[in-house]
């Protein structure tokens, strides 16, 4: 299954274990699984967890315009993306989960 | 190479950036090259890739200065 969430909240937030939980059910069950990481949702990638998620085969997208204003570096595993290539991921994907 | 339409985003960021341009792009014909000015890094990297998604062909993206980038795109549908 294509499956597809969307963290718009911050790592110290009860959605950042539900997403966590969510991607590593997501990923034992072989689906193929992608992150995007908007608004507030960007600080979680300077998060330890969020690598992992990348080594165990999620594909991760932010906001570039979102971390810019918060002024976040993010990492090379991420993809910098836009609202464009959200509307293209969500109608890429068979589930989407928004997580805000 | 010859530019048929210019666009100054200064001061303009996402989404506006890639909307706009695309706005302009449906109101060209097919083959027509259109320069978009852009001083708003995340859009100098974003506009290239979603236009690329649109089917459109991106023909350069330079810097022309301090925080100021160019993004050439040829009309292809």
């Amino acid at each position: 299954m294509k499956l597809l969430i969307i963290m718009a909240n911050n790592p110290y937030s009860s959605d950042f274990n539900t997403m966590v939980k969510l991607a590593e059910s997501s990923l034992k069950r072989k689906d193929k699984l992608s992150i995007f990481f908007m608004g507030n949702g960007v600080y979680c990638l300077t998060h330890e967890k969020i690598k992992e998620l990348s080594e165990k085969g999620a594909k991760l997208y932010y906001c570039a315009h979102n971390a810019e204003q918060r002024k976040i570096t993010p990492p090379t595993f991420a993809e910098s993306s836009s609202m464009y290539g959200l509307s293209k991921l969500i109608a890429d994907s068979e589930k989407v989960i928004h997580l805000v | 190479m010859q530019v048929d339409r210019e666009l100054d985003l200064k001061g303009e960021v996402c989404p506006f950036t890639f909307v706009k341009s695309k706005l302009i792009i449906e109101q060209m014909e097919k083959g027509q090259v259109l320069r978009i000015i852009l001083d708003y890094q995340p859009s100098v990297e974003n506009v290239p890739k979603s236009m690329e998604m649109e089917g459109q062909e991106v023909l350069a993206v330079n810097q022309i200065g301090d925080k100021l980038w160019e993004v050439v795109v040829r009309k292809v549908k």
